[in-house]
């Protein structure tokens, strides 16, 4: 259970993104939906403790979310709306080394995690392990959002 | 083959050639390392990826701590490279025999040991403080043209054989020179001096 009470985010240019947010997000799919600039990606922010809110409190699973941010971050599972990767580089790699960064320290493991994942998304990255196949710097067109 | 380094009685594998030829090495990396340190501190950025790293349980001071250790290794392995060259290179290109010694790897190591790894501590840690904390490559590259001045100053006060036309040093210039000078070439020539 996500609870989110009375959350406020003012920037320090003074835009306010974020006033007076209270939800009560339970197991399952939750749609965030609203216009640009209506604060959709500053909620995501700082639910996934990027930044911190100026009033108000998060709590997850009975705990504040930044009483212990590095471990409500090992649980989460955050993609930003915009981001790009690093350039030639594998799909396979990359995702390796976000999974070391996630904890996933053993090797066997988090290499066949990942290729799970991959071929479960597109088989086709799997092909970019080959160093010097051209399709190595292609990346992903999309993916979920925030 | 004549060299351009040191008096024309220093053998050129010996090691007073050999430590200044390391010290003009570790001279010239400065302006390599910023490409490390940028690479290392500002491609989140660059690459917009920020977002998906922050959120990883490894904290920040970690994720710094950790590219910075990889730029320090990337620069010693770059230069030590070049050193297996330099100790190679009296063998392999014709240099009169009278300007050679016979091969002593403790000439390399202890240039490595007492310039290499100290300046490249320094610059690498400058510089990945700027890149770290601007994130910005211009601020990272006018980091580096600024230890660079700072050797130029420092190695002109103490009249540094590689600065040509400056004037004779006094014995408070040159040991201030030496206390000075980022990549310790000044503390160097002030030690072999006489």
């Amino acid at each position: 259970m996500l609870t989110l009470t009375d959350v406020a985010k003012t920037y320090a240019n003074g835009v306010q993104a974020l006033r007076g947010i209270s939800l009560r997000i339970d197991h399952g799919l939750f749609g965030l939906l609203g216009p640009n600039g209506a604060g959709k990606s500053t909620l995501m922010r700082t639910i996934a403790t990027l930044q911190e809110p100026n009033s108000g409190s998060i709590v997850f699973g009975g705990t504040s979310i930044f009483a212990d941010p590095t471990a409500h971050r090992r649980r989460l599972g955050y993609l930003p709306q915009d981001f790009d990767v690093y350039p030639g580089i594998a799909a396979i790699d990359l995702l390796d080394h976000l999974a070391v960064l996630k904890g996933l320290t053993d090797r066997h493991a988090r290499r066949a995690q990942v290729e799970a994942l991959l071929t479960k998304w597109s088989p086709s990255y799997l092909l970019q392990r080959c160093p010097r196949n051209s399709a190595r710097r292609q990346r992903p067109s999309t993916g979920p959002t925030s | 083959m004549s060299t351009q380094f040191g008096p024309a009685s220093a053998a050129i594998n010996g090691p007073y050639i050999v430590t200044e030829t390391v010290g003009i090495i570790t001279l010239v990396s400065v302006f390599a390392l910023p490409m490390l340190c940028i690479s290392a501190a500002v491609r989140d950025d660059e690459y917009r990826i920020r977002e998906l790293i922050g959120s990883t349980p490894v904290l920040r001071g970690q994720l710094l701590a950790s590219r910075f250790v990889g730029v320090l290794l990337a620069a010693l392995a770059v230069v030590g490279s070049s050193m297996v060259v330099l100790a190679a290179s009296p063998f392999v290109l014709g240099i009169r025999a009278d300007r050679l010694v016979a091969f002593h790897p403790t000439s390399y190591v202890s240039a490595f040991a007492m310039l290499v790894v100290p300046n490249a501590l320094f610059c690498a840690a400058l510089l990945y403080l700027v890149a770290a904390a601007s994130r910005s490559t211009l601020a990272t590259f006018v980091a580096s043209i600024a230890i660079y001045i700072g050797y130029a100053v420092t190695a002109m006060m103490v009249d540094s054989p590689l600065m040509a036309g400056t004037r004779p040093p006094t014995p408070e210039l040159l040991a201030r020179a030496a206390l000075l000078d980022p990549f310790g070439l000044s503390a160097f020539f002030e030690q072999t001096r006489y």
